[in-house]
C-alpha cells in the first residue's frame, strides 16, 4: 500500500525573514529561557462571554464527534442520552485535550519544529450538554536530549487540569513535546530512506470499507466487569484513508472559536501583518514570496515534503486519541466510563494513511470501590507500522451493584 | 492514479436542475437546537477575525452599545453564508463552481443574540452561451431570504454561481493569460504592511448624507495576498466526509470524488484549495479564490468611510476576473448620486475591485443610508 521515498532530491528553501538571528535554532540560552517558566501556572484568558459561548450545545458535540466519524447517540440523539446515566447528551471524551492551555509548537524556541511525543490524560467527570471549561497548565520538565531522527532535541513536558463552570474538576492531561531545529530535521531526513506516501488499489479500499462494517457499538446494553475476560480483544475501529479534505474538519473538530492569537491560522490580510510586525523571525515565506506561519506546513504534503524533507503531511496525534476514544466507548458502552488513556506515538500517521484503533484486556482489578479494566491499546497503520501504542482503564459497573454511576466523582 | 480530471454536464442534469426552481430548501431547527442558531459575539468575532475587518461594532460590546444600534452587530455580508444550497454538492456534484455575480440587500443588522434562519431558492438556470472556447458553463442562480426566528427580516442574497465542466477550455479561461500564482518579492510585502498601516476608520464620527458629495472618493481597502482557500465553518457544517462517512457517500455520489495521490477518494473539491493540486489534477495554473469574500472587502470600503451610522442598503457585484490565491485585491469606491426616499437618505456609489496586476476583478454599485444632520 506504499512505495518508499527518496528524499535526496526534495527542495530546499525553508527561510525565514529578518528578526531574532536565534530564531529556529536550539541555543543553551533558549533553553534556559524556557526552563524559567517551569511551575508558573497559565491560564487562557478567556473573558466572561467568551466562556458563555464556549458552553456545550447539542450543535458543537454533533460537529465534534462527526468529525471524527464517531455516531454514538449518546452524542447525537438527546433522547437516546436523556435514558443514559448521563441524562443528556454529553460531549465526546476526546473534547477534554480542549483543557491544553499551551503546547511546545506555541511555548519558547520559536521556529524550532514540534512533535506530540505522547499524552496522558484522565478522565474524572464527563462534560455535559451546557457546561463550559476552563483549565491551568504548567510546563512541568525541559530537558536537552539526543535523538535519531532530529539530532540534537528537547523534551518539553506540561500538566494541564480542567474544570467545568461549576468548578469541579473534568480531569488532567499530560503531555510531552519533542522540539528540534527544522533545517537539522530536514537534513537528517534527506539522508534518510524514508516511506512515501499511502498508495491504495482497488482491493486496498474494499478491505477497508470490509472493515468499516465491522464496528460494534455496544451502547446501552451494559457491559459488567465480571463479564470481561483478560486477553479478550475488543472490536477495532478503522480511520482514513485521512486526506485534505478529511483534516480539514477532523482537525478542527468541525469548527472551533477563532480567537486570531498568534500560532492560530486565521491570521489573513493586515492581521498577519501585525502579526508578522510583532513576531518578525515567526512567519516563513512561501513559494510565492508570501509571509505565513509555519503551522500550514503541515496542510499539504508538498510542502512537508518541501520545507521538511517528509514524506508527507502529518498529524499532531490527536487525532489518534480521539479515534482511539471511539474505539473504547464502542466496547465499553454508554454504562462504562473511560477513566485514563496512557498514549504515545511511535510513528507519523501521514496523510493518506489509514488508521486501525485496537485494545486488548490486559488486567482487571477492584480498588476504593471501582471495577477497572486494564487496557493495551494500539493504532496500526496499512502498512502494519505501528503509529499509536499505550494503555488505558475503563471503568465498569459491576453485577453486584448493575445500576451503579460509574465515573469517579459524581 | 488519474490526472487532468475531466468531468461533464450533462443536457439530463440541466433538465433536472431546472425542475428544481422554486423548491425552497431551509434548515428546520427542533426548539432544543435553536440555540445553536443563535449569534453569539463568538461567531460575530470569528468572522470578524478572518475577514480582519476588527472594528470595535463588531467586537466591542461597550462601543457598539453607545452605537446606534445598541449591540454588537454582526459584518453585513456574513449574510453570504446562510446560503442553503451548497453549488459543490447540491447542483452538479463534480463540476467547478465560480462565483460570478451577488446581489445583496439588507433591511437590518444581525445584533449579537440573534436567532438567524434562512431559505434558499433555486430561482434560475441558464446556460452561457458566448464564452467562445469549448465547455459548458452554467449559470444557477439561488436567493436565499436571511430572517429572524421571529420572522423579521435581515435581507436577502442572490448569487449566481457559474458552475464549469472541469477540464474543460471554460475553466482554463478564468485564468486569462496567467501561467502560475503571483510571485511577490520581499519589497512588494514589505509595501503592503506600510499599505495596511493606511486604513482609517471613521467609526463613531457620524458622516451625515448631508455633508456627502458626488465624486467623493472612498479610501482604498487592501486585503491579502491571500494564502489558502478561506474556510468558514459553516453554523451547521453540510458534509463532513471522512472515515466512513466518506466511504458510504463515495459509493452513493462518486461523482463528488476524485482519486488522490494516494489512489483514494477525497471530496474533488478539495482540488481547488491549494496550488499544488490544481496544477496536478486540473492542469490548471493554481488555485483560485472564491469570489465569496469579496463583499467583505468592499462593505470595509464603505463601512470605513461612512462611519459606525451608516449601513449598507444595496450591493451589486459582478466579478469578470477571478484571483488566484496569493493575489491582492484593493478595493474602491466613488460616489455617484445621492437621493431621499421618504425618511430614508441614500448615497450611491460606484464600486470596484483591483488586483495586483490592476485587472479590474469587479465591478458593481452599492447603495448606503446615512443619518440627516
Amino acid at each position: 500500500m506504499s512505495t518508499e521515498n527518496d528524499t535526496s532530491n526534495l527542495n530546499t528553501g525553508f527561510g525565514f525573514k529578518g528578526g531574532n538571528p536565534n530564531y529556529g535554532r536550539l541555543t543553551d540560552e533558549s533553553v534556559e529561557k524556557l526552563a524559567s517558566r517551569i511551575g508558573v501556572e497559565r491560564r487562557r484568558d478567556f473573558a466572561d462571554w467568551e466562556l458563555e459561548d464556549m458552553r456545550c450545545t447539542a450543535g458543537s458535540i454533533r460537529r465534534s464527534a462527526l468529525s471524527q466519524g464517531d455516531y454514538n447517540p449518546l452524542y447525537l440523539d438527546p433522547e437516546y442520552a436523556a435514558r443514559s446515566n448521563y441524562g443528556s447528551l454529553i460531549s465526546p471524551p476526546w473534547n477534554i485535550i480542549g483543557i491544553e492551555v499551551t503546547n511546545a509548537a506555541r511555548d519558547g524556541m520559536p521556529g524550532l519544529h514540534a512533535w506530540f511525543r505522547g499524552t496522558t490524560i484522565k478522565w474524572v467527570r464527563p462534560i455535559k450538554l451546557e457546561d463550559y471549561i476552563t483549565s491551568v497548565g504548567v510546563l512541568t520538565e525541559v530537558r536537552k536530549q539526543k535523538s535519531k531522527t532530529s539530532g540534537e532535541a528537547v523534551v518539553q513536558e506540561y500538566i494541564n487540569t480542567g474544570y467545568n463552570d461549576r468548578g469541579e474538576e473534568i480531569g488532567s492531561m499530560f503531555t510531552s513535546w519533542h522540539r528540534a531545529e527544522r533545517k537539522t530535521s530536514k537534513s537528517i531526513a534527506k539522508n534518510q530512506k524514508m516511506r512515501g506516501l499511502a498508495e491504495y488499489s482497488a482491493e486496498d479500499l474494499e478491505k477497508i470499507e470490509e472493515d468499516f462494517k465491522k464496528e460494534v457499538r455496544r451502547g446501552d446494553k451494559p457491559l459488567f466487569w465480571e463479564d470481561v475476560t483478560v486477553g479478550e480483544e475488543l472490536p477495532f475501529v478503522v480511520k482514513g484513508p485521512t486526506s485534505q479534505a478529511q483534516r480539514g474538519v477532523g482537525e478542527t473538530g468541525g469548527g472551533r472559536m477563532i480567537r486570531g492569537e498568534p500560532g492560530e491560522w486565521s491570521h489573513t490580510h493586515g492581521n498577519a501583518f501585525k502579526l508578522f510586525e510583532r513576531h518578525p523571525g515567526l512567519p516563513f515565506v512561501n513559494e510565492w514570496g508570501i509571509p505565513e506561519i509555519p503551522l500550514v506546513i503541515h496542510n499539504s504534503n508538498e510542502r512537508c515534503q518541501r520545507y521538511l524533507g517528509l514524506p508527507g503531511a502529518y498529524d499532531a496525534g490527536y487525532q489518534r486519541i480521539n479515534w482511539t476514544v471511539h474505539m473504547l466507548t464502542n466496547w465499553a458502552g454508554d454504562a462504562g466510563y473511560l477513566s485514563r488513556l496512557d498514549i504515545r506515538f511511535p510513528s507519523f500517521n501521514i496523510m493518506g494513511d489509514t488508521t486501525w484503533c485496537c485494545g486488548r484486556v490486559t488486567g482487571k482489578r477492584q480498588e476504593e470501590g471501582n471495577n477497572i479494566i486494564e487496557i493495551e491499546i494500539w493504532n496500526d497503520n496499512q502498512l502494519g507500522t505501528r503509529v499509536t501504542e499505550g494503555n488505558a482503564e475503563v471503568l465498569l459497573p459491576s453485577k453486584s451493584n448493575p445500576d451503579e454511576i460509574v465515573w469517579p466523582v459524581q | 492514479m488519474t490526472s487532468g480530471i475531466k468531468t461533464t454536464i450533462t443536457d439530463q442534469q440541466i433538465a433536472e436542475l431546472k425542475t428544481r426552481i422554486g423548491e425552497v430548501v431551509r434548515t428546520d431547527y427542533e426548539d432544543w437546537q435553536l440555540d445553536d442558531a443563535r449569534y453569539k459575539r463568538a461567531i460575530i468575532r470569528t468572522w470578524a477575525v478572518l475577514n480582519a475587518d476588527m472594528r470595535p461594532l463588531y467586537m466591542d460590546p461597550e462601543y457598539a452599545g453607545q452605537s446606534p444600534w445598541g449591540s454588537i452587530i454582526a459584518p453585513p455580508a456574513i449574510i453570504v453564508s446562510h446560503e442553503q444550497i451548497d453549488p459543490e454538492t447540491d447542483i452538479f456534484p463534480g463540476a467547478f463552481s465560480r462565483l460570478n455575480a451577488m446581489q445583496l440587500d439588507f433591511d437590518q443588522p444581525i445584533h449579537m443574540g440573534d436567532i438567524i434562519l434562512a431559505e434558499s431558492e433555486i430561482t434560475a438556470v441558464e446556460e452561457v452561451t458566448n464564452t467562445g472556447v469549448n465547455g459548458r458553463v452554467v449559470c444557477v442562480s439561488i436567493t436565499t431570504r436571511v430572517s429572524t426566528n421571529e420572522n423579521q427580516s435581515i435581507g436577502r442574497v442572490q448569487l449566481d454561481w457559474h458552475m464549469y465542466e472541469r477540464g474543460s477550455d471554460a475553466q482554463r479561461e478564468l485564468y486569462g493569460d496567467r501561467q502560475d500564482a503571483h510571485m511577490h518579492s520581499q519589497g512588494d510585502i514589505e509595501a503592503l504592511g506600510e499599505e495596511y498601516k493606511l486604513e482609517q476608520q471613521r467609526g463613531a464620527d457620524t458622516l451625515f448624507w448631508g455633508d456627502v458629495q458626488e465624486g467623493n472618493e472612498l479610501q482604498c481597502v487592501v486585503k491579502g495576498p491571500t494564502t489558502r482557500a478561506r474556510h468558514i465553518p459553516r453554523s451547521e457544517s453540510t458534509w463532513y466526509w471522512g472515515h466512513k462517512q466518506a466511504n458510504d457517500e463515495s459509493k452513493q455520489h462518486p461523482e463528488r470524488f476524485f482519486e488522490n495521490e494516494n489512489g483514494a477518494l477525497e471530496p474533488i473539491m478539495a482540488i481547488d484549495w491549494v496550488h499544488h493540486r490544481a496544477q496536478r489534477w486540473g492542469d490548471l495554473p493554481g488555485a483560485l479564490e472564491s469570489n465569496v469574500d469579496r463583499p467583505n472587502f468592499i462593505i470595509q470600503a464603505l463601512a470605513n468611510w461612512m462611519g459606525d451610522a451608516g449601513y449598507p442598503l444595496h450591493i451589486k457585484l459582478e466579478f469578470p476576473v477571478t484571483n488566484m490565491i496569493g493575489d491582492v485585491t484593493r478595493s474602491y469606491g466613488r460616489v455617484t448620486g445621492k437621493r431621499q426616499e421618504g425618511d430614508t437618505s441614500i448615497v450611491q456609489l460606484e464600486v470596484w475591485q483591483e488586483n495586483q496586476l490592476q485587472q479590474p476583478i469587479t465591478t458593481g454599485t452599492a447603495e448606503v443610508i446615512l443619518p440627516t444632520a
